[in-house]
């Protein structure tokens, strides 16, 4: 069924193992920071800093074609971008100077308008737009991978050293103040840790659709998980099988592999959720007979 | 009545605190003595809740001093158990019954996961507050009651010398307020209580100390009254009373340790509405 994944991996020299290695980077990162979006209840976070990475992408390539600055590359780009809005967001937020959604609308919105603004200002059509904003996993290069493995290790570093300060942080940040902590510190890190997450997921899936990656693998582990760790293991494995079968499935017939993964992944979020529906449903049934 | 020579463990001189234009508290004087079992009381708005995040170190006064355990609030503040109120939380966090009480943990080592001895210590705070079968329930599955006691156990697990808490009865009924309060009274033994209450009534019969408090504030000692008052304004008090804070103002003249140079700023409020 799947011959031609199978043969093209098998090749010496194939691209196609970096992409599998791509994927399983982003997956170990997607379930672990995931599990903190989900505790602190900041999805929309994740899709203000993914939308405006499009400013700091179009900062980039403006500054790459029209200036001559060739090391300024998109993946920096979007990562100063990423960072720059962690901090906003985090200083803004914090002892509720602002409202959260309103200053989260406004930097999604005004990321994405900026990026649109340099590309415009780009002579003709940038070939690469489409890939940032949908993403295309395939063309991931060697360089990208080593990246992203870093990535991985600071994350992973982080949050063993510092997974208890995180929990309470996302439980109650008044308490953990209270505590003695720099929780302004703290906080601007975990929305860092995020930011950088979303960056390496817009490469495998695009800026619009990683908000689904980051926030539906844990959403549907969540139902039947109650506890933290189990809820970061079960999430990296779902994220982990639903990237890998819609590449699969978009590298043998020919689809969009960031459209395929994000239909699987909320395919099984709504099973999740339709079964726990019809759990309890047949759990009080029961409780009614006996 | 406490020595003079004792430093209280709370001391509030002359604080006034605004928000923005608004004064909420204005000259307030407070001394609170260590064993004390002090009761916030007023109406809505009145600066109850401010005046303890005050002590908290949670704001910071416009004017005056606080002290608590003789330092700043600031400082003090990891000595101190804080019990919010439990409705302000996520009540689906993805979380067992020991882990939110480990939180009472989190500052003692730096880096690394919990350690042994703060499990042990956090399982004794569970038994201390009678749930110590429930350590492995989530969080989400418990009742308001039952949530309201862990997170005692949350705040005893940072082996405080003061206990504040913030309307531990909000959304508890007649019989889960009784096992707080009786729980509140077993740990008074050994813990200086300040909690901030709606309701009078159900903890008159706990409390050492009313403070009254309404823009202005003011603390009437309980155990004096007790001593003072005649037996009809105590049953006047326990039931009957529609207003708790009227009820107090009205047996207040027969409480001959207070010393009253202003009416009970609770009590002007609830008079002259």
């Amino acid at each position: 069924m799947l011959t031609l994944f199978i043969q093209d991996l098998q090749a010496p020299g194939s691209l196609l193992r970096l992409t599998v290695l791509a994927i399983l980077l982003c997956s170990l990162v997607c379930g672990i920071i995931g599990a903190y979006v989900l505790a602190k209840r900041c999805s929309y976070v994740v899709g203000a800093v993914s939308h405006s990475l499009l400013g700091g992408i179009g900062l980039a390539r403006f500054c790459q074609l029209q200036k001559g600055m060739t090391w300024f590359s998109p993946m920096l780009g979007a990562v100063l971008a990423a960072l720059l809005v962690a901090g906003i967001i985090s200083i803004l937020t914090l002892r509720k100077q602002q409202r959260e959604d309103s200053v989260l609308s406004a930097i999604w919105a005004l990321g994405m308008a900026l990026g649109l603004s340099f590309i415009y200002a780009m002579p003709g059509y940038p070939q690469d737009l489409q890939s940032y904003l949908f993403g295309n996993i395939l063309l991931v290069s060697r360089q990208d991978l080593l990246w992203m493995g870093a990535l991985n290790v600071v994350i992973i570093l982080f949050v063993l050293l510092f997974h208890k300060r995180l929990v309470c942080l996302c439980f109650n940040e008044e308490w953990l103040r209270l505590r003695g902590c720099r929780t302004g510190l703290f906080n601007f890190l975990l929305y860092a840790l995020i930011s950088l997450t979303v960056v390496m997921l817009s490469q495998l899936v695009g800026v619009v659709l990683c908000l689904a990656l980051l926030v539906l693998p844990v959403a549907a582990v969540a139902n039947f998980c109650r506890s933290l760790p189990l809820i970061m293991l079960c999430g990296v494995l779902v994220s982990l099988a639903a990237s890998m079968s819609g590449l699969m499935l978009s590298y043998q017939y020919d689809l969009p592999t960031g459209a395929t993964i994000v239909e699987i992944i909320a395919a099984v979020y709504l099973f999740c959720v339709a079964a726990k529906f019809i759990l309890g449903k047949i759990r009080v049934t029961q409780q009614k007979k006996a | 009545m406490k020595a003079q020579s004792e430093k209280p463990v709370i001391d509030v001189q002359n604080v006034c605190f605004r928000y923005g234009e608004q004064e909420v508290l204005h000259s307030i004087n407070l001394q609170v003595y260590q064993g004390d079992f002090v009761v916030l009381v007023g109406p809505n708005g009145g600066g109850k809740t401010t005046l303890l995040r005050l002590i908290l170190g949670l704001l910071k006064p416009g004017f005056g001093k606080i002290r608590v355990l003789g330092r700043s609030p600031r400082r003090a503040s990891p000595q101190l158990g804080y019990v919010p109120q439990s409705l302000q939380f996520d009540p689906e966090f993805p979380a067992n019954v020991l882990d939110i009480v480990l939180m009472g943990r989190v500052e003692r080592s730096l880096f690394g996961p919990y350690k042994k001895t703060d499990r042990q210590v956090a399982l004794e705070c569970l038994q201390q507050v009678g749930l110590q079968d429930l350590a492995k329930r989530p969080f989400a599955a418990l009742s308001g009651g039952q949530r309201q006691r862990i997170l005692i156990a949350q705040a005893l697990a940072c082996e405080p010398e003061l206990l504040l808490l913030d309307e531990p009865n909000a959304n508890l009924d007649a019989v889960g307020t009784q096992t707080v309060y009786e729980l509140l009274r077993q740990l008074n033994q050994k813990l200086t209580i300040v909690l901030v209450s709606h309701n009078l009534n159900t903890v008159e019969s706990y409390a050492s100390h009313v403070v009254c408090v309404n823009h202005t504030a003011e603390m009437h000692c309980l155990d004096d009254m007790r001593q003072d008052a005649k037996e009809e304004d105590w049953t006047r008090l326990r039931h009957g009373a529609s207003c708790p804070l009227n009820s107090v103002s009205e047996t207040l003249p027969y409480c001959s340790n207070c010393v009253r140079n202003n009416p009970c700023p609770a009590s002007r409020a609830f008079l002259y509405k």
